[in-house]
């Protein structure tokens, strides 16, 4: 037991006082969120200006101002110019030719046709971005509406809009009556711890593969396993390299609280000075607000309220159960890997087999977000070489407890019987060179 | 008193016999040679004793007890195939191997500190392995190896990639910790080192022991009663004295006198041969030549394939 320690603490020291460990810890969230923000600046800092010309030879929407002699849009609100969107009028289609050398970006043709069943011709050079073609889609729906009540059914337009209702969900859990259910979003977070274990457990199952390679290349395995059991080097390698995985995951849960309650006292001078939006007039009215008042407003707050119903002591202490679980299955798989071959090169064919489940888990995490409560999804988060990863989606938008524990009692089991198995075949692995391993030959081993 | 004992010790890999009922005794403060053609299942056997598999039948007792993994502390093992961590620091390394075999960390730094200022390499010790010389890291792996001062030494082609000088250093460090009671087990196809260095010796062939015994005795069990004749005279001479009782193996001149080589046969001694020799030639040396263990290796192995085709 004294010497599986000693190579926990070789494995664990050696990688943490490594360089790229303590860069990557740092860096890592910082470098995510950077991403992130760039995301955002980028789309935002899209400098192209859309000059949109629509054309409407019948003059279903447009009207000729008296005053200029100018076309404009016949109803009021409608196609107003903003900062790098400006519409213009006309009775004629431009010419292809015309349009490639004019100075328009879009031209947007309405037929008689178009009156009746909505579609449009949209001409473009480059394809405009999303929020460009919302805003004419959504001006010209509301005037072809407008055209429509007023010119055919002869009524008002402020009338009909008092007929037209529409519908949206107030989503109520049965389970949680009060509180307004968030399933899809939570299910959004949930997807994002479902990522963190699978790189986790990929990034340093990897390692735990590379090293156990590199200590069968360096031939100094031999060297350690005359001094410890084959059995005590593979785990004191997953244990050390799973500990280092779980420092990692410290750090940046502690630079995640640190992050929130600074963004939070932000947030907070934010709202006291009425700089924010918030939908909560008493907050401003306030001036200044305590803190224990501040988290029930931001409780109370619809956009952001939802994060609070999640039970992150709860996804925190998960996360770290199936992470473990998880990374014990699949690091000893990578340990046996690591074992079974001579050079990193040719780990491609037994590398498929351990990816697919995890690749698998992580497809049917994401499907989840659209459908939450899909019985496959309890499948998959109770199914050990899966649940890891789908557990984490399916706690955090609600599962049975029973289903909880049944998924980490099957985990536990499961990892007895992998480390076995990897065990089974690390052993003979390691003190074998040269011969080229297939999976007829990992049974043999097996079966020793 | 024996420091190992291996019986009637079997063990086989997939349909692979590497080990078939394989006895020997390996006498305290020896120096044991283990020796055997590639492949032969040295290797295996020595995996065994070192406990990094287990045999499929028969025992093996240390120091008179049944190995166990308590034992693992008092063998030292150099691998052919040896290596070290190449990123870490030489004497991290070196600590972090003598921890494995069960020494604290203080009585590890002392020891190492006293085997590097002996090897003169203190300087290493903050080196890193990567930049290390190949005969540096052999150095390095030898240390560790007996760093916990086993009772018993495995040691598998000790001197392989080693310049003389070095190989000398490993030889006199063999001699020294025999004599200190340490009993080795030397496996190795150098068998000039055999002849030198070994009191006993096995030889396993295709997984069996064909051959084993104190390295004198079994030199004597293959001599075959050849001598070495120098002298003085005409070969014409010698030809006439020897007659039909002793057989002229080969003749020829060195350094200015006659050689022969002389077999006796039916029977007949080297009293017999010398009054035959002495009215027609005059002697200047008369030596027994006995087989190397080189001769010795390649005969033995050869006689048990023929047999065993």
């Amino acid at each position: 037991m004294n010497k599986i320690l000693l190579i926990i603490q070789r494995e664990y020291f050696s990688r943490v006082s490594k360089k790229s460990f303590i860069v990557m810890t740092i860096l890592g969230p910082l470098f995510f969120a950077a991403l992130m923000f760039g995301a955002i600046a980028v789309t935002l800092s899209d400098t192209t200006e859309y000059d949109v010309l629509i054309v409407d030879p019948i003059g279903i929407i447009t009207q000729m101002d008296p005053a200029t002699g100018k076309l404009v849009p016949r109803y009021p609100d409608q196609f107003a110019d903003q900062d790098k969107l400006r519409f213009s009028f006309s009775k004629d289609l431009q010419s292809p030719e015309a349009f490639k050398e004019g100075f328009y970006n879009v031209m947007v043709e309405l037929d008689d046709v178009s009156i009746s069943d909505g579609r449009c011709n949209m001409f473009f050079k480059k394809y405009p971005p999303t929020y460009v073609q919302s805003e004419i889609r959504s001006g010209l729906q509301e005037s072809l509406e407008r055209f429509r009540v007023t010119d055919s059914l002869k009524l008002d337009y402020e009338t009909y809009k008092r007929v037209r209702v529409e519908v949206s969900f107030h989503e109520i859990n049965i389970e949680r009556l009060g509180e307004e259910d968030r399933t899809q979003e939570k299910a959004t977070i949930g997807f994002g711890f479902a990522i963190a274990i699978y790189f986790f457990i990929f990034f340093y199952g990897v390692q735990v593969m590379r090293g156990v390679l590199e200590e069968k290349m360096n031939r100094i395995v031999e060297v350690i396993v005359s001094s410890v059991k084959p059995f005590q080097l593979m785990m004191g390698k997953v244990i050390g390299i799973g500990l280092v995985g779980l420092t990692q995951f410290l750090i940046w849960v502690i630079f995640s609280a640190i992050v929130f309650s600074v963004g939070m006292s932000f947030f907070s001078s934010e709202i006291a000075s009425g700089a924010a939006v918030v939908d909560n007039a008493e907050l401003i009215q306030a001036g200044a607000v305590d803190r224990a008042v501040l988290t029930q407003q931001l409780m109370e707050n619809e956009a952001i309220g939802w994060l609070f119903q999640i039970n992150w002591p709860m996804m925190i202490g998960l996360f770290v159960f199936f992470f473990i679980g998880g990374y014990m299955i699949y690091g000893s798989l990578f340990a046996a890997i690591g074992a079974a071959l001579d050079a990193e090169t040719d780990t491609q064919q037994f590398l498929l087999p351990i990816t697919l489940p995890l690749v698998f888990a992580y497809i049917v995490s994401a499907t989840m977000i659209g459908n939450p409560s899909s019985s496959i999804g309890s499948f998959f988060a109770v199914f050990p070489l899966t649940s890891p990863v789908t557990m984490m989606v399916k706690a955090i938008i609600g599962a049975s407890p029973w289903l909880i524990i049944l998924s980490m009692v099957v985990l536990v089991i499961t990892i007895f019987f992998f480390v076995w198995l990897a065990g089974r075949i690390y052993r003979v692995g390691i003190l074998m060179y040269g011969k080229k391993v297939s999976y007829r030959e990992l049974w043999k081993w097996i079966r020793y | 008193m024996h420091t190992l004992e291996v019986r009637n010790v079997s063990k086989s890999y997939a349909g692979h016999q590497a080990l078939r009922e394989v006895s020997l005794k390996v006498e305290k403060g020896t120096v044991f040679g283990l020796l055997g053609p590639n492949g032969a299942g040295k290797t295996s056997l020595i995996r065994i004793i070192n406990q990094i598999t287990g045999p499929d039948s028969g025992e093996v007792y240390f120091d008179g007890q049944l190995l166990d993994p308590s034992h693992t502390n008092s063998i030292g093992y150099l691998p052919e195939e040896r290596g070290l961590y190449k990123k870490m620091k030489v004497g991290e390394q070196c600590l972090y191997l003598a921890r494995l075999k069960g020494l604290s960390k203080a009585e590890a730094r002392t020891r190492l500190h006293a085997w590097f200022n002996r090897f003169d390499i203190m300087a290493w010790w903050d080196k890193k392995v990567e930049d290390l010389s190949k005969g540096m890291a052999q150095k390095i792996q030898f240390i560790t190896t007996v760093l916990h001062e086993p009772r018993l030494l495995i040691l598998d082609e000790p001197f392989s990639g080693f310049d003389p000088i070095n190989a000398e250093l490993i030889r006199n460090e063999m001699l020294r910790l025999k004599a200190e009671g340490t009993t080795i087990i030397l496996s190795t196809h150098d068998m000039g080192s055999v002849e030198e260095l070994c009191d006993n010796i096995a030889l396993i062939n295709r997984s069996e022991v064909i051959l084993d015994g104190a390295v004198g005795e079994v030199r004597n069990r293959f001599r075959t009663h050849l001598f070495e004749l120098e002298y003085e005279g005409m070969a014409l001479d010698l030809g006439i004295s020897l007659g039909a009782n002793f057989e002229l193996v080969k003749s020829f001149g060195r350094g200015g006198h006659m050689v022969a080589h002389i077999r006796l046969i039916g029977g007949h001694t080297l009293n017999q041969l010398l009054s035959a020799l002495l009215p027609h030639v005059s002697i200047i040396s008369m030596r027994e030549l006995i087989p190397g263990m080189e001769e010795i290796f390649i005969e033995a192995v050869k006689t048990y394939n023929a047999a065993n085709q």
